[in-house]
Parts: C-alpha cells; structure tokens; sequence
C-alpha cells in the first residue's frame, strides 16, 4: 500500500496527483470492499464533485461498510443516523437546550449529527418527509438554521444516504426535491461468486481487514476545487444539454420510451450533474479535458432518480434504467463521416 | 412482450442536428497561436488529407449506385413504355453523375474541426483533439504563447483555467502525436456498393434484350415524319388554291386559309394519327361535298355550247374549235353589233340555230340556258334589242360557268390530294401496326359470318384486294378495313351480294387462283389476311350460283332455292398473290351483277317469316318488350305498307 504525502495546507494539488491520489483512496476502499469497482468510482466521484450520493440496495451489501470505509479512508468526521419513523428533524439537526452557564440559564445550540464531514443516512426513506426535509438545507447549501440561526457546515460536507427497495412498509418515498440534492443514485448489485468467496475469506477468518487513512479532508476539499476548474469543451456541454432535453417527454430530441412512459424528466441539476461527474471521470482518467464517453458513463446515475414515470410506465415495468439507455441510443454524439 | 418488442427496436434516433464541427483557431483568435496548438493543427493536417479521400471513396461508390439505379429504372420503364428520349437520357445520366460528384468531392473536403472530430472518434481520443481546438476558442487569452512573466503557481480561477487549457492541449497534442497515421482508410460502402452490383446484374438483360418499344418509337416517328410531310403538302395545296382564289369569298380562298389551318394542326400534334386522319377525312368530305359530281360532264357541255355559238355567230364551223367560251362570248358580242345590219331571214335562221344548242345549254348552265332561250325568241319576234341584251347574258354566262367549272376543278384536285394525304399518313400508321406481325403471321385465314335481313339485290360486301392483277364481278358496295403488304398476281372470280365487314391483316406471298361467291346473310369476312390482288371493276362472266339455304329452321327450308356454291363462309375471300418488295395497294370495287334467280324477293316469303315469327313468340316464353320489338320490326317490313 502507498500512501500518498499529504498535502501541505494551502498548497495547491496538481491536475495529474488527482487520479493517483483518487486512485490510492479507492484502493484502500477496496481493502475492505469487495469489487463494486463501479459502486466506489461512483460514490467517490459523488464526494469529490462536492454532493451527496443515495445508495439503493437489498440489505446485506454492504452500504453501510462502504461508507464507514470511505469515512476510515478520509480522515475526517463521520456520523450515522438511523432513520426511523419516530426520528425528528432535531434530532439531525440539534437544537438548543438550556443550559447555566456562570449562574446564568441560557439557550445554547447543541449541533445534531449533520454536523460531521461524512453522514451516512442509514434507511433515509423509513424517516418521514417532515424528517427527511431536514435534510433540504443541509445538503443544498451546507448550512443549518435553527431558531433563525445559521450554522455552516464543514467541508468536505458528504451525505451517503441509503435506502432498502423491498422495504415498502412503514416507508416514505423519497420527494422528488429531495431526490434531486443526490447527484447519483447508485445501485448496488448483488456480489458475484468470486467476490462473494473472497468476502467470506475477509469476513469470516481471526483476521479484520480496516482501512487506513489515505486523505485528509482539506486534500478532498482541493480535489474538489480541481474538479470544478476542468475545462469542458462548448460541444461536450451541448451533448449533456441534449441528453437532459431529450429526458423530457415534450422535446423533440426525446426517444419513444419517454414519450410514452416519461410524465417528467430532469431538472437543470441533472445536466449539473452529468458535467460535474464527466469532469471528475476525465481526471480520474488521466485528461484534461471531458469527453463525450465521460458525459455517457454517468448518465444513468446521474439521471435515473431524477425522471419520473407516469401510470403507463409503472405498470409497464419500465425502469429509468432503461429510459435513460434509450436516451443515449438517440442521442448521438457528434460525429463526421 | 411488448415491452420485449420495444427494447428489440433499433435504436431510435431524435432529429438530426447538424454537427457544428471546432472552429479552426487561427480564423478566431488573433495574433501568434501557442506552438503545441500550432503542431496539434499541423498533425490534424495528413489525416485531413486521409478523411477526404475516404469521403471521395465513399461518395463515389454512392455516385455509381445512382447513376446505375437510375439507368435500370429508366431503360426499365423504357421497356414498358416509349420514351424515345430514353437514349438521351441514358447517356446524360453518367455525366451528370459525374458533375454531381466532382461537386461533391469539392463540398467534400473536411476542415481541421471536422478532421479533429473525426480523429477523436476513429482514434478514440476522448474528445482530446476537437476540445483543444474548441477550448482554444473558447479561451482565447490562452490560445497564444504562455506568458513567461506569470508564474506557474498563480492562484485565481483564470490562471487555474489557463493552466487546464495549456495542459490539455499538450496532452492533445501528445496523442495526436502517437495516434496511427494510417487511419480512414477507405471504406467498402456496403449499401452502395450492393445497390451497384444489383443494378449491373439486372441491368445486363434490360440493355442486351431487345427493347420492343424501339419499334414503336420507329413508327410513331414514322407517323410523325408522315404528318409533317402530309402537312408540307397541304401548305403547298393551300398556297396553289390561294393563287387561283379570285376574292376572299372564292371557296378556294377559304379553303386555302382552312388547309394551312389544318396543316399547323398537323405540325401540332403529328403523333395523334388517329385525329388526324379524323382532320383529313372530315376535310376532304367538306370539300368534296362543295364539288359537283356533273362538273364534267358540265364542262364538255360547255365546251360544246361554246363551239356552237361562235360558229352560228361567225359562221364558221371551225370558228371556236376549242370550245373556249371567253372566245364564245367575243363571238356573241360581235353577233350582238351586228344584229342590226342582218335581215329578218338571217336573224330567224340565226334564232333557229340557238334554238337548237337549247338542249346542250342546258347542261352547260341554267343562265346560259335561259339567256339563249330569251335570244332565240327575241330573234324570232324580231326583238333585236331584245336579242343583243341575250346575247351579252348569254356571253356573260358562259364565262361564269367557265369558272365554276375551274373551281370545281380545283376542288376536286384539292379533295383528291387530300385523299392522298389521309392515305400516306394511315399507310404510315398502318405499318406501325403492321410490323409486329411479320413476326407471327405469315399466311392468311378467312372467315366469314354475316346477316343479311333479306334476299336484297344489294349488299355491302367487305373487301380490299390489293394486287396486281383481278376479275371481279359481282354487284355490291364494298367497306371494309384492311392491312396486307405485299405484292404480286392474283386472280380471282367473285360474285355474290351480300352485306359484311371484314377486318384483317397480314403478311402474305404467293400466287393462287380462287373463286369466292357470297350469299344472301353472308359474306362477311375477318380474315387475317385478306390476301394481295386487286378488285376491278370487270365485267360479268363468273359462274353464277344459287345461295345456301340459311338455317332458320325446317320447316321454313322450302322458301330458298338450292344452294350451290363454291365458296363457303369462312373461306379466304382473297387470294393472295406473289409476294413482292412490301409495296402496298388497295382498291374497291363496285360492278353491275345479274339476277341469277337464286334470290327470291322478300314480299314472297314475308308471310311465312311473320307466321313463323308469330308461332314462336306464342310458344316461347318471350318477354312482352321483346314481342313488341319482334312485330316492331316485321310491321316495318310489311310489304302491303
């Protein structure tokens, strides 16, 4: 294992450190997390673009592990909260309780879980909306207000909420506002029998396999910087342009399976995000520049949980999946003869 | 499943938009352009070279294709229908192929943005070369030279930009560096190149098989060259009768302007041989309806009448021995001044002798014919004002009946050239029709059927016997269509009445001798080849035989005579003569017959027609409207009536 020098405060990361030292974190991720080579790119691109990521996935896959690593790797604070119903938004946020202080009782804000670099929201869709809310502000501008105070929050400020599918009782979908504050919705899929033998091996021996810490939080914040200043060409943009347009079932450029089966397609911060995910794609990949191939590879994440199916849709089992699929079939990339 | 279907779709793809390729940075951005930007240019430039030959190739097969389809729908549709523009067609279709592509292959040739996109999507560069070349635009401040005074570890978002921009550009320029030179290499158009193939397999057999509708076009080009012959003619017909017409309302005036009417018809439309010919008949039936069938007759009237009256005005038999009746009337007006110096003998003498052209004035002129009566009785009254006023109406008269005999003269002439106009151009379209069947028919077959209400003395009798040689004898009115091309000896002896139609056509050589006889009912002939000969008018000397009874049944049998004939209805009813070098001729005849006895008059059997008509509309179950019709008819016949 290498482990990258930290970067020395206010010293500024070189474009070309960023994929090794992207690399080196999914590396020791991958210490502890069995294949999901997918699962890891995405939801560390989910960090470094400076969102949040919801995991959905049968449970036993290991969601939780994979933040708790994530959050072992990075060396900064982490927080879990378990949603269940009876959870209220105090208790995500904090509140103020009187305490006496010098002889003297006085309100002071006591800061809730939010208040960590890396929330894992464990089952966020068993909390009620009234709950899940509270959440809005946080990860939309980072910041928490409560008794019309504000309390910013620290950065690196990553939420990684998750939520079980099968679950259907006692839940509360997720709102589409909500929804939207995820920059991916990432699935996890069931191991394969080779990962699934060599998780046994990990799992089940005398031996635990822990994560080393291989960034400091002010590296991920630079990282981050870095990301947002990746140059994207004008007709780079206009194909993610497309592709967002073509998730709406009025526009011309919108396949079959959207007309007949979309009722909504993605807000402007899925074009947000298939250009913030493309770009950190391009760096992890060693370029300078975002391609084509880059927009196309986090289009699914980037767009599923933002396209609404109408009636037909459902009960047709359509998936967004397979909308979004369709969308990159019609969306052809420029290309001369 | 229909969600299976749907996911088995192709692809669908949205509206086309037109790629808008990186523009080239040395046509936006102003002043020295970075060296690493400038070699990224450089190296796009031999792939450029490589993409347009692609696209030349790939253009050209398409080009091929085209012209190719294009050819074998053509020459195709040339062999269902008659396009005598098709060759014309078939040779500018290559060239203008070719001015197509040389157009193309110039529009063609790609520009460095179209190039670099096209080397990122072949190479896959990840968008590498085209983003250069984009973000160069796009930031122009770092599109030239780095700066040496900024340091490299500027802070500030445009210094951050700057540096991404210069980096990759170094890292576009590193790929393209590395990237196979060999790339678009031309490519098999797989469609195109297919359609070709297609189109040469088949177009083979539509090119090396005859084209029968070339012989179509021969004739109607034919027909057309006919027509506009025909209308030469007519043009000169026109111009001949206007220098005769005394006045606009001269009938050969009017007729001129009617002819150059017809002939700019002609020149119009030459290719509707039908409508013409319709112009051409109707006109010359016009024509011939204005002429007078006695105007010869007429004119040796005149001629004669004109003799006598400058010898009885003369006294000199051989004063006039043309016949001239202008010289006539100089003779009468001579008469006329010397009326008064003759004496009541020579005058009652001269009455006499006009007296006696009375007769032949008559059939000269009406005029002439009063006015030489009014002179006879005046010279007989001893009216000799009387008698000189006659005499000048009597020259004036001979001189107007001379001129309607020219004018009828010329209308005949002119009726008889338009004849010969409606003739050549039917012989022009019937030789189109004709051609095909010199492949198939090479001798003729006739049959005949026909009806004839009556055992009537006349009949109409199909026929065309072209030939060179014939005996004809019979009696009967001949209409009949015919087509033969041929030439050579015939002889046949016909006779017979009756009534039919006939319609054929052929081809046919030979030389044969036959004799054909028609009957009361029969007689009609569709041969398909009448045969060659020429029917003549001749005199009576066939055979003569009696008709077959007709089958009308038993008991109606005895109201024939015995029938005896040597031609049966079927037969050939001509003879087909030697063959010779394809001239055509055809002719009718019409001849006096003779009641041989073997027709019996209709007024001696209609009884027993009525009777027998009567019982079977009794008997049989006829409908009241056809009964009615049945007594209609035989009431018409009645002979009583």
């Amino acid at each position: 294992m290498t482990t990258p020098t930290t970067l020395p405060d206010g010293a500024r990361l070189a474009p070309e450190a960023f994929a090794e030292r992207a690399q080196a974190i999914e590396r020791e991720i991958g210490q502890v997390i069995v294949g999901q080579a997918a699962l890891v790119r995405q939801t560390l691109t989910g960090l470094l673009a400076n969102s949040h990521v919801l995991l959905e996935g049968v449970p036993g896959l290991g969601k939780t592990m994979l933040v708790r690593t994530i959050a072992d790797v990075i060396d900064c604070s982490f927080s879990r909260i378990q949603f269940t119903p009876d959870l209220m938004p105090a208790d995500i946020t904090g509140t103020n309780i009187l305490i006496e202080e010098e002889g003297q009782r006085i309100f002071k804000f006591q800061p809730g879980p939010i208040f960590a670099n890396l929330i894992l929201a464990d089952e966020i869709n068993r909390a009620t909306p009234k709950t899940q809310s509270s959440l809005l502000e946080a990860m939309q501008e980072h910041q928490v207000t409560v008794a019309r105070q504000r309390f910013p929050l620290e950065a690196p400020f990553f939420v990684l909420a998750t939520q079980n599918p099968l679950e259907m009782e006692g839940t509360y979908p997720l709102p589409e506002a909500q929804l939207d504050r995820f920059i991916f919705k990432v699935m996890v899929p069931f191991p394969s029998e080779e990962d699934l033998v060599a998780i046994m091996d990990r799992t089940t021996g005398s031996e635990t396999v822990t994560a080393s810490k291989v960034c400091t939080a002010a590296e991920i914040v630079e990282m981050q910087r870095l990301a947002r200043a990746v140059p994207i060409a004008p007709h780079v943009t206009a194909y993610a342009v497309s592709v967002l347009a073509a998730t709406h079932p009025d526009q011309p450029r919108a396949p079959g399976l959207v007309r007949d089966y979309v009722r909504y397609g993605g807000s402007p911060r899925g074009a947000q995000a298939l250009v913030t995910g493309g770009k950190i794609y391009a760096l992890l990949d060693g370029r300078f520049n975002v391609s084509i191939d880059d927009i196309r590879a986090v289009a699914i994440p980037a767009l599923r949980h933002r396209i609404i199916l109408n009636f037909e849709g459902e009960a047709e089992g359509i998936t967004t999946e397979a909308v979004v699929r369709s969308i990159l079939d019609a969306v052809v990339a420029p290309t001369v003869e | 499943m229909r969600i299976a279907a749907r996911l088995r779709r192709p692809p669908e793809t949205g509206p086309v938009q037109p790629v808008v390729a990186p523009a080239d940075p040395r046509t936006v951005v102003d002043g020295p352009l970075d060296p690493a930007l400038t070699a990224v240019l450089g190296a796009l430039g031999p792939h450029r070279q490589r993409l347009w030959v692609r696209r030349i190739v790939r253009r050209t097969w398409i080009a091929v294709s085209a012209v190719l389809v294009a050819e074998l729908v053509l020459w195709t549709v040339a062999r269902v229908v008659p396009l005598p523009w098709a060759s014309a067609v078939g040779v500018a279709l290559p060239i203008v192929g070719a001015l197509a592509l040389l157009v193309a292959v110039v529009r063609s040739r790609p520009s460095l943005g179209e190039t670099a996109l096209a080397v990122d999507g072949e190479a896959h560069l990840g968008d590498r070369v085209s983003s250069a070349m984009e973000l160069a635009a796009a930031f122009p401040a770092s599109a030239g030279p780095a700066d040496p005074e900024v340091p490299a570890d500027a802070r500030g978002d445009a210094a951050e930009a700057d540096r991404f921009v210069r980096r990759q550009r170094a890292d576009a320029l590193r790929t393209i560096r590395t990237t196979d030179r060999s790339l678009f290499k031309p490519r098999l158009s797989r469609r195109p190149a297919v359609a070709l193939v297609v189109s040469a397999l088949l177009l083979i057999p539509v090119l090396v098989l005859p084209n029968p509708q070339d012989a179509v076009i021969a004739q109607q080009r034919q027909v057309e060259a006919a027509a506009d012959r025909q209308a030469d003619r007519l043009d000169d017909l026109a111009k001949e009768l206007e220098s005769k017409g005394a006045d606009a309302q001269d009938p050969r005036t009017r007729l001129a302007q009617e002819l150059r009417d017809l002939a700019r018809q002609l020149r119009d439309k030459p290719a509707e041989l039908d409508a013409n010919l319709a112009r051409l008949g109707a006109m010359e039936a016009d024509v011939r309806a204005q002429t007078d069938p006695a105007n010869e007759q007429r004119a040796a009237s005149l001629n004669s009448l004109s003799r006598s009256l400058s010898s009885a005005a003369t006294g000199k038999p051989d004063a006039n021995k043309d016949g001239d009746p202008q010289k006539a009337r100089d003779d009468l007006r001579d008469l006329g001044a010397k009326l008064d110096q003759m004496t009541d003998a020579q005058k009652t003498e001269l009455g006499r002798q006009l007296a006696e052209m009375q007769a032949t004035a008559s059939q000269a002129s009406g005029a002439s014919a009063t006015a030489l009566r009014d002179a006879a009785q005046s010279l007989a009254q001893g009216d000799t004002a009387g008698a000189k006023s006659a005499l000048d109406r009597l020259g004036e008269s001979l001189t107007g009946a001379n001129e309607q005999v020219a004018t009828n003269r010329d209308l005949s002439t002119a009726a008889s050239r338009l004849q010969d106009a409606r003739r050549d151009l039917a012989d022009a379209g019937r030789q189109t029709a004709q051609n095909p069947g010199q492949q198939a028919q090479g001798q003729g077959q006739g049959q005949g059927a026909g009806q004839s209400p009556g055992p009537s003395g006349q009949g109409q009798g199909a026929g065309q016997s072209p030939g060179a040689s014939g005996q004809g004898q019979g009696q009967g009115q001949g209409q009949g269509q015919g087509q033969g091309q041929g030439q050579g000896q015939g002889q046949g002896q016909g006779q017979g009445q009756g009534q039919g139609q006939g319609q054929g056509q052929g081809q046919g050589q030979g030389q044969g001798q036959g004799q054909g006889q028609g009957a009361i009912g029969g007689g009609g002939s569709n041969a398909r080849s009448l045969g060659n000969g020429m029917g003549g008018n001749g005199r009576p000397s066939g055979p003569t035989n009696p008709n077959r009874p007709a089958q009308l049944g038993a008991d109606l049998s005895s109201v024939y005579a015995p029938f005896d004939r040597l031609g049966h209805p079927g037969d050939p009813s001509y003879i087909s003569g030697t063959g010779g070098d394809g001239q055509t001729q055809q002719g009718n005849g019409t001849g006096t017959g003779t009641n041989n006895g073997a027709l019996t008059p209709y007024e001696d059997v209609y009884s027993e027609f009525y009777r027998y008509a009567q019982t079977s509309l009794e008997r049989g179950y006829v409908p009241s409207s056809v009964k009615d019709l049945v007594r209609d008819y035989f009431s018409s016949l009645d002979p009583s009536k």
